[in-house]
């Protein structure tokens, strides 16, 4: 973690509640061996119109139009807003790390997942 | 276990002879009601949350006012970590006996917990009288309560789960999960509802 005092960029909006680490990063993605690579995954399923796994470059998929963080400037956030219970369900380290390598540095939401914010 | 002499802050008490099985309705784990009941109406819920309920609803194929019993079914598992223990198979086994997979039920799958509670089933019978029935039975593993390898739901499958876990796309994207017993989730696959 990188420590800072002050933080001012772009915050993009997650305008719903009880967002589970399945839809943070979704399942057939843990079967990577690294720990970084994974932010093109991130929110695979509603990111992305075309189905998508780890074999499939994410270059080649259909990027959904109506998703906000794929639209600019959300694309290049660093705060996400999110509601109640993010990052609820399973523990899954690698939907940390898929917010981590999008950019998001900051995330705040009014509650979060109990594993999810250890 | 708590020491005898342990202090409580709250005690509640829960008939529990009384309770109805339990099945969910929506993608959250507390989205549920008793098998004899129905799906709530959006005016049951605070303001803040008709928009998840309404979306829940919208994922689940399934409308306010609208009962569980009688739904059909595509596929039934009975496994994961939560509720595939000795005890459960016994439970399954014993619904199953004599009885077939409703022809309706393109897949029922039973994945015991653990590779010693599948060895332990197999010296026990439990494995012939489940796969007589018309189930599939699988070595251990996550199988469809994570739906990360070839046992998952297609768009729009609703299954009868026995895990915990009941999110958008868990056993398989777009795939409509109803959490419930071993035991209920044995007696749909019979009756494919």
């Amino acid at each position: 973690m990188e420590a800072f005092k002050e933080h001012t960029r772009v915050v993009v909006p997650f305008d719903r509640s009880n967002v589970d680490t399945g839809a943070i990063l979704p399942k057939q993605y843990l079967k990577m061996l690294e720990k970084t690579g994974f932010g093109g995954f991130l929110f695979d399923d509603e990111r992305h119109l075309d189905p998508g796994d780890v074999e499939i470059p994410v270059d080649e998929r259909r990027k959904n139009p109506d998703f906000i963080p794929n639209l600019s400037p959300y694309n290049c956030a660093t705060i996400l807003l999110g509601r109640a219970s993010f990052g609820r369900g399973s523990s899954r380290e690698h939907a940390v790390w898929a917010l981590k390598d999008f950019g998001i540095r900051v995330a705040v939401a009014s509650s979060f997942g109990d594993i999810f914010l250890q | 276990m708590s020491d005898d002499d342990a202090h409580f802050n709250r005690v509640k008490h829960f008939a529990v002879d009384e309770l109805v099985p339990q099945v969910t309705w929506g993608t959250s784990p507390e989205m549920v009601t008793g098998i004899d009941g129905r799906v709530p109406e959006l005016s049951n819920f605070a303001t803040g949350s008709k928009d998840s309920i309404q979306r829940a609803l919208n994922y689940m194929g399934l409308k306010p006012g609208q009962p569980l019993k009688g739904l059909s079914i595509d596929k039934v598992f009975v496994g994961s970590c939560t509720n595939a223990r000795i005890e459960d198979l016994r439970m399954v086994a014993s619904v199953v006996k004599g009885s077939k997979v409703h022809r309706s039920v393109k897949q029922a799958l039973i994945v015991p917990g653990s590779g010693q509670l599948r060895l332990q089933a197999e010296r026990e019978g439990l494995d012939s009288t489940i796969r007589d029935a018309g189930f599939e039975w699988q070595s251990a593993g996550c199988s469809m309560c994570l739906g990360m390898n070839d046992d998952r739901l297609s768009e729009g499958e609703r299954c009868p789960c026995t895990s915990n876990r009941n999110f958008e796309g868990r056993q398989g994207k777009g795939g409509r999960t109803h959490l419930m017993s071993p035991v209920m989730a044995a007696a749909a696959a019979l009756t494919g509802e």
